[in-house]
């Protein structure tokens, strides 16, 4: 399953090697990794399918490509993507894929890209047959009780329900290669394995045991390795929405991640979920030690340079401009199958994390200039305001006639001496009461003595 | 025949010394059968007694003659004599007798209901219960039912005056529910809701063994002016509330606590539909008046909650957001808030607008200091009583042994103070 | 009925004990069981309540009095509508309420020094509620006119808006009593001295 690449930084080759300025070429080929673009693809243009899809391979190709094809509101994307779906299917053996994709075609891309009965019954024969195959061989290795021939038996298994869409039964004979495992490097190929099936089936509390059961032989673990298993649990925590946890995993991917991770996420994936989660949960000092000070991720968010500039706009307090690229990316981020539940809560965390820093420095604050700044009304600006005061993110007060917000500094002496009394009348009354229901306890016991005597 | 005669000789005798008193509570105890059986005698006999001196006796007499029914006649004069007799009775004499003196006031105040006066009850029984107290900490049997007179004689403010007085000591634990529900009544008519919250919530928490119809009533009365005056309602009971209590409760009174999460939601449409809804049931508890002060409250809750986030707001804001018809109302419940003292703040009619305002209290006055100073001093003796009562349990026999029983089942280190031949 | 220590405290103008006085006689009587309430003086009793603020107590008694007795005497009636109109903070009613009746002498000094009590109360609350009020509004809150209103507020150093019929309110400043007495220190060294060990 892993690719055969040179991990020294296939990133950076990839963002020079066609230089400013050069023409846009076709894709060789969607599984090749030295696609050529001097676009970002993740930016706030319409977002092009096919370089999107050439950052993937394997099934999470396909399943982005659907869900775009499911999400977006452009017929003519639609198609183009499901279009890609099919080929990619194709190359495949999931027929059940093939026929899903084909009904929401509806034949509507013509005759090429039909029901293909045909294919289907030549790959789900040619499934039986090596289903048959490997059950011999399988059992022929447990009978001798060759135990590196029963785990590769048992991977082998793993990959063809995999292939074929069986993620359950992929996900039962990977985890059952645990017990055939001689070496610490087993182990972690069946964490990978269990880690990529659990994604694909988006039960992400799988995730997180086996990044950690992974982590446990340090000794095996390669770079490359480590940044997968980092990504793996940033999804996991994203899923969660443990927004900070997410973001410090994602921040802490080094580059070697490369494109070796394609068949689960693409480095500006972690770019952009490692951005967007560390601006809506880090606090400032956070944001500058973990993001933008950041060597390695530094080289994440150049391929990402609209997200990038949002960052760097809000920690310099340029709301405007950072609201607006927040803005243009919306449409693209709402197609991505990992972040679209997540879009509108981190924008609101974003937003309201930019109102109460832009506050936090003033005694006073003009509610018309704040407007402009937010590109926001007047009233709705007064709105909001008042939802951040009431939750105590803020503490000001809103000079309604005069539309001035004003810094509130609650008066510890009168606080204090109010709550002193307040826990006096308290404790009074609760010693009282307590001291009436001992009597009332001691005549019932009396009783109950009494007449037990 | 004669031995009536020659009660009453004993007892003009023997009413002077505290000795002589005794020895004759004796004889009358004796005699108390043979007085019974002749009940339908007695009143005149009661004239040559002087209750002022004869205390003692005239009750025996007294209790007996009013011990079977009454016809409303008989009841005119016989409120009468025993109201004279509770104003010039010794109260040394009648402590002797507390359970006769009781039953006589009890059944005054059946007559007095009887008779449909309540008011003609209200002062004798106080002066009942003064005589009766040991201290003003001790709760009698006669302290409901002075209340229950006040509230069908609408003297509320009378009641009042008994009810400042802290209770430590009770006689029967039915007493102390009534006592608390009557109470939790007359202060909600005076709308001191903080007293009535106390009352109500020493009902609901108070030991029993079994739910009783008095708790129940008096948990929807609670909820409801947990509303109106805090504003908050938690549904959970805290935890030394009875068991009994906790698990029952709630389901007596379900729609007070739909209620009450309507409220916790903040509309008032939708407070007014639920209201309306439900209104026989209210109704049919007598909590009518209560549910339509809930409703109001609300919108102060609402109001003051602004206070919080602005620092002006225009009459219209203000109107819309609570959800009142017009600017104008708006004023109108500002100014009543603020008249009543639940908010700061000043009306601009130039420009429609509220200016909040803090609370002026500096703290820094002579008469905060007082404040302080007498509750310090409350708070220290309250302390002690406590701290007896702490260590006078700790010394009981009975709950040393259970305490000892119960050891292996409880963290030690709370027991350690147990001595070790308590074990099992 | 002895009613030795109301007239005494009527003729003395305390008219803020009028109500414990009442309702403390008012008691005593009933328990004599003597009919007494043909002779009662509600219409006191119930003015009582309403000098002292305490309308609850207005209110109850209202509800007590038998319908037989309201009936008779039109007096009373007026005095409640007093009450109610306090109840229901209709401001501008009660000085209709209090001048819509001609009342008998002995009732006229009592409802003449509630008037004036009331007067200043009103005062007091547009002081503290408000910054600035209409000339209209001030006329109904102080049962003057408008023109009266105007004199009185000026008199107090308030400023007027002829254009906008607007008053300004200004308060006067309040000295609070800051001495503090020796023995207080004395008890606060004790307490510390108490916690302390």
């Amino acid at each position: 399953m892993e690719g055969v690449e040179d991990a020294s930084n296939p990133m950076m080759e990839e963002m020079y090697v066609n230089g400013i300025g050069g023409v846009d070429e076709a894709p060789s080929s969607s599984t090749s990794t030295t696609t050529r673009k001097n676009r970002p693809i993740i930016s706030g243009e319409q977002l092009d399918i096919e370089a999107y899809a050439g950052l993937y391979t394997g099934r999470t190709k396909i399943m982005r490509l659907i869900f775009i094809a499911d999400h977006c509101d452009n017929p003519g994307m639609q198609l183009e993507a499901l279009r890609m779906a099919y080929d990619e299917i194709k190359k495949g053996e999931n027929t059940q894929l093939f026929r899903e994709v084909v009904q929401k075609m509806d034949g509507r891309s013509g005759p090429n890209y039909s029901m293909d009965a045909t294919w289907c019954s030549m790959v789900d024969r040619k499934a039986e047959q090596r289903k048959e195959k490997l059950e011999n061989e399988l059992n022929a290795y447990r009978t001798n009780l060759i135990k590196e021939s029963i785990r590769m038996g048992y991977n082998d298994f793993g990959d063809f329900y995999y292939s074929h869409g069986a993620l359950g039964d992929a996900f039962k004979s990977f985890i059952r290669t645990r017990d055939y495992c001689t070496t610490s490097k087993h182990i972690i190929q069946m964490c990978l394995s269990a880690i990529l099936v659990s994604i694909e089936m988006g039960q992400f509390t799988h995730v997180t045991s086996y990044v950690s059961k992974a982590e446990q032989t340090p000794e095996a673990l390669d770079p490359p390795t480590v940044a997968k298993l980092r990504c793996a649990a940033g999804l996991a925590h994203l899923e969660a929405k443990k927004y900070k946890l997410a973001a410090r995993k994602f921040l802490e991917v080094g580059p070697e991640l490369g494109n070796l991770y394609s068949e689960v996420i693409a480095p500006q994936d972690v770019a952009t979920y490692g951005g967007l989660c560390a601006l809506a949960s880090f606090d400032r000092t956070e944001l500058k030690n973990k993001v933008i000070d950041n060597i390695n991720f530094r080289n994440f968010l150049e391929l990402v340079p609209e997200v990038r500039e949002l960052i760097n706009d809000f920690y310099s307090s340029h709301y405007a401009s950072c609201l607006e690229y927040l803005g243009n990316l919306k449409s693209n981020l709402m197609l991505d199958i990992h972040l679209h539940d997540h879009v509108e809560t981190l924008y609101d965390q974003i937003r309201n994390k930019a109102l109460i820093q832009y506050t936090h420095p003033f005694v006073s604050v003009d509610m018309r200039m704040m407007a402009d700044a937010f590109k926001t009304s007047v009233a709705g600006l007064e709105k909001e305001l008042e939802a951040l005061i009431t939750d105590n993110q803020i503490q000001a007060r809103i000079d309604s006639h005069n539309k001035i917000l004003y810094a509130r500094h609650a008066d510890q002496r009168n606080a204090t001496f109010q709550r002193v009394l307040q826990t006096g009348n308290e404790f009074d009354r609760d010693v009282r009461a307590m001291l009436l229901r001992a009597n009332l306890l001691k005549h019932d016991y009396n009783l109950r003595a009494s007449r037990k005597l | 025949m004669s031995s009536v005669e020659g009660l009453v000789t004993q007892i003009q005798g023997r009413s002077s010394t505290a000795s002589d008193v005794l020895l004759l509570q004796n004889l009358l105890k004796q005699a108390d059968d043979s007085l019974h059986s002749e009940s339908t005698r007695l009143l005149p006999f009661l004239d040559q007694l002087d209750p002022s001196m004869h205390s003692l006796g005239y009750l025996y007499f007294l209790e007996a003659c009013t011990a079977g029914p009454v016809t409303k006649e008989q009841a005119s004069s016989f409120v009468l004599i025993i109201a004279r007799f509770i104003s010039s009775c010794v109260a040394e004499q009648i402590r002797l007798a507390p359970d006769k003196f009781m039953s006589v006031c009890k059944r005054f105040k059946d007559q007095v209901l009887l008779l449909e006066e309540p008011l003609r009850g209200v002062a004798p029984m106080l002066t009942a219960i003064r005589k009766l107290q040991s201290s003003t900490e001790h709760l009698t049997t006669l302290h409901p039912e002075f209340l229950l007179l006040c509230l069908l004689a609408k003297c509320y403010k009378t009641g009042l005056s008994i009810l400042e007085e802290d209770i430590f000591d009770v006689d029967q634990p039915r007493d102390l529910f009534l006592y608390c529900y009557y109470g939790g009544m007359i202060c909600i008519g005076q709308k001191h809701f903080l007293k009535a919250l106390e009352l109500l919530h020493n009902v609901v928490t108070a030991p029993m063994s079994t739910i009783n119809a008095i708790a129940v009533e008096a948990y929807k009365k609670y909820i409801l002016v947990s509303l109106i005056h805090p504003g908050q309602f938690s549904t959970s009971l805290p935890k030394y509330a009875s068991s009994v209590g906790q698990r029952n409760l709630k389901n007596l009174c379900l729609p007070y606590i739909e209620l009450a999460n309507s409220y916790g939601n903040g509309k008032i449409a939708d407070l007014e539909t639920y209201v309306q809804a439900n209104k026989e049931k209210f109704e049919t508890d007598n909590n009518l008046g209560l549910v339509k002060q809930v409703v109001s409250s609300m919108y102060k809750r609402n109001i003051q909650r602004l206070t919080q986030t602005y620092l002006t707001l225009s009459l219209q804001d203000i109107a819309n957001t609570v959800q009142l018809n017009s600017p104008k109302e708006a004023e109108m419940h500002v100014l009543q808030m603020i008249q009543d003292g639940e908010i700061y703040a000043t009306i601009n009619q130039k420009d429609g607008m509220v200016r909040f305002l803090e609370d002026p209290e500096q703290y820094k006055s002579c008469e905060m200091i007082e404040r302080i100073d007498s509750s310090i001093q409350r708070l220290m003796t309250l302390s002690k009583k406590l701290t007896i009562m702490d260590e006078l349990m700790s010394c009981e026999p009975l709950y040393l042994a259970k305490a000892g029983r119960e050891r292996q089942r409880l963290d030690f280190d709370d027991f350690d103070t147990v001595p070790q031949r308590f074990n099992i | 009925m002895d009613f030795s220590v109301l007239n005494e405290a009527l003729a003395s103008k305390s008219f803020d004990k009028i109500a414990d006085i009442c309702d403390n006689l008012i008691l005593q009587v009933a328990a004599e069981g003597v009919p007494f309430q043909d002779e009662w003086p509600f219409t006191i009793h119930l003015l009582g309540h309403i000098y002292v603020d305490d309308i609850n107590s207005a209110r109850f008694l209202w509800k007590s009095i038998p319908p037989a007795i309201k009936e008779s005497q039109p007096e009373l009636v007026a005095a409640w509508k007093i009450g109610q109109k306090l109840w229901t903070r209709d401001y501008a009613g009660v000085y209709e309420a209090i001048r819509g009746f001609d009342w008998i002498q002995e009732t006229e000094v009592l409802i003449a020094a509630f008037s004036e009590l009331n007067t200043k109360r009103m005062f007091e609350l547009l002081l503290s509620a408000y910054s600035t009020i209409s000339i209209h509004d001030a006329a109904q809150f102080l049962g003057m006119s408008e023109e009266d209103v105007t004199n009185y507020v000026l008199r107090q150093g308030w400023t007027v808006d002829s254009d906008s019929q607007m008053l300004t309110v200004t308060k006067q400043a309040i000295v609070r009593e800051q001495k503090l007495d020796p023995g207080k220190l004395q008890c606060l060294t004790e307490y510390v001295f108490h916690l302390e060990h």
